[in-house]
């Protein structure tokens, strides 16, 4: 099959760095877990740790960007772009779509600490009904989170890994 | 604190951590010789497989599907099942 060139897509591969990849695994799932204990905290009365949480997870996130401008300004300096490949169109892609993705979950995450620093202000004063609206968006956005994370767990196999 | 720390959600996390060790290490150093061998065929549907197990896991434990009704539970591991029935199908 032209389309499936297997020696072209396992030496394109070869030439990616597995460390970048599984280093950013480990910073996705740290923050994930940061914004876990985050919500987890903000559903007590007194929410007091949640937006310290909320920095910690940003900063993983932060981490993840700088290993992935790294990774991809190291392919750029041997002359790897879009266009050198269909392996590396493919890997552009899907991992640019997915740091579109983590780049709108930073700004997720900036709303999410404003509100946890709100609710530590407050103090837990709150109507019942608005807590529980307050909770929803705080959960949504904490999903959003995980499914960034999610989707890179797929991604590093399927593209640093599988053989 | 420690009451934070000692939820099921950080029992998932230390899971995950260690499951991408194991796909980091099997990823690794293997004869880059033989790919597509039975031997490296049988690694890779694994390193999908273990994937899978974590995307599980984030759905349950960090999305807090666990308890969440049954209806949402079905649907969500129909769909992981799927997913990596079909990824492994086509590889």
């Amino acid at each position: 099959m032209p389309w499936l060139d297997l020696e072209l897509y396992l030496q394109s591969q070869a030439a990616l760095n597995q460390n970048y990849g599984a280093i950013n695994i480990l910073f996705l799932l740290a923050s994930s877990w940061f914004v876990a204990m985050a919500v987890d905290d903000m559903r007590s009365k007194t929410a007091r740790l949640a937006p310290r949480f909320f920095v910690l997870a940003m900063l993983c996130g932060i981490g993840f960007a700088v290993v992935k401008i790294i990774e991809y300004r190291e392919k750029v300096t041997a002359g790897i772009t879009l266009s050198t490949n269909n392996f590396y169109m493919y890997d552009y892609i899907f991992t640019g779509l997915h740091f579109l993705h983590v780049l709108i979950g930073m700004g997720v995450l900036v709303f999410l600490w404003f509100k946890a620093k709100a609710a530590v202000q407050r103090k837990g004063d709150f109507l019942t009904g608005d807590k529980a609206k307050e909770m929803m968006l705080i959960e949504s956005g904490a999903s959003y989170w995980r499914m960034v994370d999610l989707l890179w767990i797929v991604l590093f196999p399927l593209l640093y890994l599988m053989k | 604190m420690m009451s934070l720390l000692l939820k099921t959600v950080s029992a998932a996390w230390l899971l995950l951590m260690l499951a991408t060790c194991l796909s980091w290490w099997l990823g690794q150093d293997h004869d880059l010789s033989a790919p597509q061998t039975s031997d490296y065929r049988l690694i890779s549907s694994g390193l999908i497989l273990i994937a899978f197990i974590k995307v599980r896991i984030v759905i349950r434990y960090f999305m807090e599907v666990q308890q969440a009704p049954l209806v949402l539970k079905l649907v969500c591991d129909g769909w992981v099942v799927l997913v990596r029935g079909a990824i492994l199908y086509l590889y």
